[in-house]
């Protein structure tokens, strides 16, 4: 199976190493990703647009453009893929709207006419986790685990976007369970936690810094006091955030032990055998750990 | 009564085509581009007017059809006039233009976010492709730039002529063009690499390695440099 | 209308589609020296004695030169010497660099970067920034830098192309800075074509015995001039745009110091004063020289040679003028514009009405574009287009034919895109073509840093005569440019680092050659210089006249 992924701006820039790694992962599971041959930023940075049918241009081109890579894979689905769950809100979101709002479709199909474009409102837009749990399955992935993630503990961090708002949800927005399921299905230990879906401060980074380093202190120290050695997360900005002031914190003389971040991928692509490429990303080496357990 | 009208009336109305410049209405033979009606119309150009040859991107021209709603967009000096034409030139795009030192920064999505971080803001509209005379994808060379794909943006940025049709057309206020160019010069400097027989030979120069080939020749007579001019042999390697 | 071209000359073209696959193999034979020489004397413009006359006064009196020349330098100033104030100075600067093409804005960042302060600077130019011939460079630009080829096989290919006319030592400069120029433009971001295994693509050209042609698609002169003018503005090099020098001004010691501009928009002039001033106008294509329609830009009159000329420089191989033997006959919209060599470089032949070859397609550009004449001027073996424009083929399709679908596409974008916008498609019809005036061969003469005759005045570019004798080489103009801006750029920072300010400024130069046009007693007053070429409407200029006489 193939499918067509939208990879969004972050996975290009900031978080190579989980688009490496998820799209190594998904070509050993034969649930593919192929990456759509052009693609626009995904729109979420558009909240300070006021016309609404404008703001929705963008995700909805993608949903076209997508439609027309569909066209061009074989064995496919009417679905598109991100791994970005900032990009998977603002796809879903819009993406039910246009399907209840028509008359919004068509106004926007206007627009994408002259390019020759057109959205039926027939895809599907699905966050990668989804399409591990719900077209994959557990089973399938514990069948092709060559190295078992012995001694990891690991926290699942889901941050706001993958949950909420309620079109966007990819899980039960209070007891979700899709991460702590895959991280069972890879052999690492689940830890409960408060905290996953605390907000990692999100672009007040680039503001408020003061925000996110409060954030990121409650989360990551929440993490470690309950015996977690890993973090999670399916987003780059979350990971960014948590990742990187934690730094900052250490260096402030605010905590002294610092927990590593993973994207989800990245212990699949351990846990499936495939050689990682670097840990250069990484503000909190990651290394350490790793070769404490013997994992690397 | 109706006026009776000539042959020749007939097929110089044929030939001619109305079209307004600027509000006013102006009657001019049909064969003409936009820039030449303008001229035979009796303007002397002096904005809106370079190359005339579709190179140079000064003459941008927004036009719209008798009976059509669109707005169209196109070189003066590359489009033919046609009935109706309701145009007028722009003499030039107010734009923006970075100022960066290509020695010190990097080809990434930061560097293009840095001196241009209004890319961030594009709504993927797509005007800008739409108006470009060179039928450029405009929108997909910005949405590049953001993701850091320097490599495609210059590629696909290469025939930008930098006529700002796009800028002005672009509801986040975007120059694309001056994007375009420091997209362009980062992957030419830090992708394009140069082969080290460049290096090499530019070393042999400065080490004057054929000084003594110039003097000898330089001192030749017409006639021996004629001589020598006749036997050189051809290598064509037809790889190029 | 069938695609693009009118229903007669389709029949034609019909004939040109059909005997292609017989004349792919079918290789003309080229002429022989003797038989070169006949048709350039028969047919080549600058063999027509009516289309020339010698100079009537100054330093190169007596030179033969094109009518069109010989009357701007026969000319009037466009203002009067008596009305300009030159104790009002509006800028006093080290370096003016007058004309912003390649040339200009190469030799402003060589002054930059031979330490001259920017605000020292000033770079005036005609139109907007951008307007110049170097942006329409096509086809390439020459650098000996493979290790089969070497800087003394460039020097002998240029000194043959141009007759063995050239200035050596300007020849030298040229051939030995390529590289380093290529190296210098890679720093810049250039983005030259490159070959899978990182060298570089180049291409063979008229005249050249080794492929050293460097290209970016066939946009290399806009690629060159956008990299140049960013850096322009990077640097922060004040620029006056719509700005004409009309006139060189020189102190008490006869040292140019400095011009008079003329803006385009307020019509008011401005006093220059500079330590030093680097010409850099360009050619001459829009004098139109022996009526010939051009592929050159809007500005290219030719005013730094009136300038140059009345200031006192000598000026050298302006007799003979480079016509292009391939400029577009056809459509109407474009005739005169450039059909780069490259085409005829990657197969296409050219043809006569009933598609059989005329000429072998690679003659050097002077015997081929007096073979084109020839067909059309003295056979009926031509077509002619509803406008009247006479042509030939050239077999564009065959590029493809040979070298394989997408060629074109690849290659030669700009030339396809400007068809199309014409509804013509040349990977399947021909194209129609004829000559058209090209480049300006030679001009103000400079020394090899870049120095004219003339003390304070220095050169570079399309405007100067030497580098390529009588005849250039395709690729090696661009060279030029770069070469020779950088010099003079140079040189002026030597100049501002030694040079005294200048005296006080004065215009009795021109003076003194008012007094000897006058005596030429010239039947109709003209002025120079040109400025901006008079396309108007006939009628319209008419009406001009009539309301300028009645408001008299
Ligand atoms: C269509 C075309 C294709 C060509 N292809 C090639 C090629 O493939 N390879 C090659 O090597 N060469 C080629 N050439 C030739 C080459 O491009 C030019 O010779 C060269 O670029 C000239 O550069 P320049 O700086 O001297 O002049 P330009 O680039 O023309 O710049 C001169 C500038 O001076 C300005 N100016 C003029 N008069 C005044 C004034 N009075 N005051 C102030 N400013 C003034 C002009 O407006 C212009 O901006 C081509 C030329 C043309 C026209
Ligand atoms: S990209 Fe913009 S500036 Fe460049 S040619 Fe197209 S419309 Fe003109
Ligand atoms: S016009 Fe502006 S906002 Fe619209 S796609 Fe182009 S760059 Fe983006
Ligand atoms: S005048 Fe240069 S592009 Fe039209």
């Amino acid at each position: 199976m193939k499918y067509s992924y939208f990879p969004g701006c972050n996975l290009k820039t900031n978080a190579k190493e989980y688009e490496h790694t998820a799209v190594e992962v998904s070509k050993i599971l034969d649930a593919e990703l192929v990456e759509m041959p052009v693609f626009n930023c995904c729109g979420t940075v558009h909240s300070m647009v006021s016309d609404n049918t404008m703001r929705r241009v963008a995700p909805v081109r993608i949903l076209s453009r997508s439609e027309e890579h569909q066209k061009e894979l074989e064995d496919t689905k009417n679905t598109v893929v991100t791994l970005c769950s900032m990009c998977s809100s603002t796809l879903k979101v819009v993406n039910e709207e246009v399907k209840e709002d028509e008359e919004m479709l068509q106004k926007i199909n206007w627009q994408l006419e002259r390019d020759n474009l057109k959205y039926s409102g027939h895809s599907e837009v699905k966050h990668y986790l989804e399409i591990l749990r719900d077209e994959v399955g557990f089973e399938e992935i514990i069948k092709k685990v060559k190295k078992q993630l012995k001694g990891m503990k690991i926290a699942s961090y889901y941050g706001c976007m993958l949950l909420h708002p309620d079109k966007a949800k990819i899980d039960d927005s209070e007891t979700p369970t899709v991460m702590e399921s895959l991280t069972l299905a890879l052999g690492g230990e689940v830890v409960d936690w408060p905290y996953f879906k605390t907000c990692c401060g999100s672009y007040h980074v680039v503001d408020k810094e003061d925000i996110v380093n409060n954030q990121v202190l409650k989360i990551t120290e929440g993490a470690k006091k309950r015996g977690a050695n890993a973090i999670i997360t399916a987003c780059p900005l979350c990971a960014y955030n948590l990742d990187s002031q934690q730094v900052f914190l250490q260096k402030k003389g605010v905590i002294k032990e610092t927990i590593p971040v993973f994207y989800f991928t990245q212990l699949m692509a351990i846990a499936l055998g495939i050689k990682l490429k670097n840990f250069e990303d990484h503000h909190v080496d990651p290394k350490p750990l790793l070769k404490s357990l013997g994992l690397i | 009564m109706a006026k009776a009208i000539s042959m020749r009336e007939k097929k110089e109305e044929l030939d001619t085509v109305t079209i307004y410049i600027m509000g006013q209405g102006y009657k001019v033979p049909s064969s003409l581009t936009i820039m030449k009606a303008m001229e035979y119309a009796g303007f002397k150009l002096k904005r809106g007017v370079g190359c005339r040859a579709g190179f140079c991107g000064a003459c941008a021209t927004v036009y719209r059809k008798l009976g059509d709603y669109k707005i169209y967009a196109n070189l003066a000096c590359q489009t033919k006039v046609e009935d109706g034409m309701y145009l007028t030139q722009l003499p030039f795009v107010p734009a923006n233009k970075a100022e960066y030192n290509l020695d010190e920064i990097k080809p990434s999505a930061s560097t293009m976010l840095r001196f241009y971080p209004e890319i961030a803001r594009c709504l993927s509209c797509n005007a800008c492709s739409r108006v470009c005379p060179q039928d450029i994808q405009v929108m997909d060379y910005v949405q590049y730039s953001l993701q850091g794909q320097i490599d495609k943006a210059a590629e696909l940025a290469f025939d930008c002529i930098q006529c700002g049709l796009c800028a002005i057309r672009c509801p986040a206020e975007i120059p694309q063009y001056h994007v375009a160019t420091l997209a362009r010069r980062l992957h030419g400097r830090y992708h394009m690499i140069a082969p080290d027989t460049l290096e090499q030979r530019v070393k042999e120069i400065e080490e004057g390695k054929y000084e003594k080939g110039f003097e000898e020749l330089m001192s030749l007579s017409e006639e021996e440099l004629k001589k020598r001019y006749v036997a050189r042999d051809f290598i064509d390697q037809k790889k190029a | 209308m069938i695609r693009g071209y009118p229903e007669s000359m389709r029949k034609s073209i019909d004939k040109v589609n059909k005997t292609r696959d017989k004349r792919i193999d079918q290789i003309m034979k080229d002429l022989t020296l003797e038989e070169r020489e006949k048709v350039l004397h028969e047919f080549h413009p600058d063999y027509n004695p009516a289309y020339k006359r010698d100079i009537g006064w100054g330093q190169n009196k007596g030179d033969n030169v094109p009518n069109e020349v010989a009357d701007i330098l026969e000319s009037y100033p466009i203002y009067d010497p008596d009305e300009i104030d030159l104790s009002q100075i509006d800028y006093d600067v080290g370096v003016l660099i007058i004309g912003a093409g390649g040339a200009g804005t190469a030799a402003a960042l060589w002054t930059v970067y031979s330490g001259v302060p920017k605000d020292k600077i000033l770079l005036a130019t005609k139109l907007r920034l951008g307007d110049c011939n170097t942006v329409m460079a096509q086809g390439g630009i020459q650098a000996a830098d493979r290790p089969e080829d070497s800087p003394l096989i460039h020097y002998l290919d240029a000194m043959g192309g141009g007759h063995f006319k050239n200035k050596p030592e300007l020849v030298k400069a040229l051939v030995s800075d390529g590289p380093k120029i290529i190296k210098w433009h890679k720093e810049l971001g250039l983005m030259y074509d490159q070959n899978e295994d990182g060298s570089f693509v180049e291409n063979a050209g008229g005249g050249t015995s080794r492929n050293r042609m460097h290209c970016a698609k066939d946009y290399t002169g806009m690629e060159i001039f956008r990299n140049l003018k960013d850096e322009v503005i990077n640097n922060e090099i004040p620029l006056l745009e719509f700005s004409p020098a009309v006139e060189l001004l020189k102190d008490e010691n006869g040292r140019v110091a400095g011009a008079l501009l003329y803006n385009l928009e307020t019509k008011e002039y401005s006093v220059v004063r500079a330590k030093t001033t680097i010409l850099t106008t360009g050619g001459f294509g829009r004098l139109h020289i022996a009526g010939f329609a051009t592929t050159n830009h809007y500005g290219a009159t030719g005013d730094g040679i009136v300038m140059a000329y009345r200031a006192g420089a000598k000026l050298r191989d302006l007799d003979s003028t480079q016509f292009h033997p391939t400029g577009a006959a056809f459509p109407e919209q474009i005739v005169g514009l450039l059909i780069t060599e490259k085409l005829r470089s990657l197969g296409a032949q050219v043809l006569g009405k009933n598609g059989e070859q005329i000429c072998y397609p690679l003659e050097p550009r002077d015997v081929e574009a007096a073979s084109i004449i020839k067909v059309t001027k003295s056979t009926d073996n031509y077509v002619e287009t509803p406008t009247g424009m006479r042509g030939v083929w050239l077999d564009s399709p065959l590029i493809e034919e040979i070298r394989g679908k997408g060629t074109i596409d690849k290659n030669l974008a700009a030339m396809k895109r400007m068809f199309s916008r014409f509804d013509i498609d040349m990977t399947e019809d021909p194209i129609l073509v004829h000559p058209t005036l090209h480049y300006q061969n030679g001009g103000v003469e400079l020394d090899e840093h870049g120095y004219t005759s003339v003390p304070g005045l220095l050169g570079a570019g399309e405007i100067s005569g030497g580098v390529h004798g009588k005849n250039r080489l395709m690729g090696n103009s661009l060279l030029e440019v770069n070469v020779f801006g950088r010099r003079a750029g140079i040189s002026a920072a030597k100049e501002y680092k030694r040079g005294k300010k200048p005296g006080k400024l004065t215009l009795s130069h021109v003076k003194k050659a008012i007094e000897q046009i006058d005596t030429l007693n010239l039947k109709k007053k003209r002025f120079s210089p040109v400025i901006l070429p008079e396309y108007r409407s006939e009628a319209v200029r008419d009406r001009l006249i009539q309301l300028f006489e009645s408001s008299l």
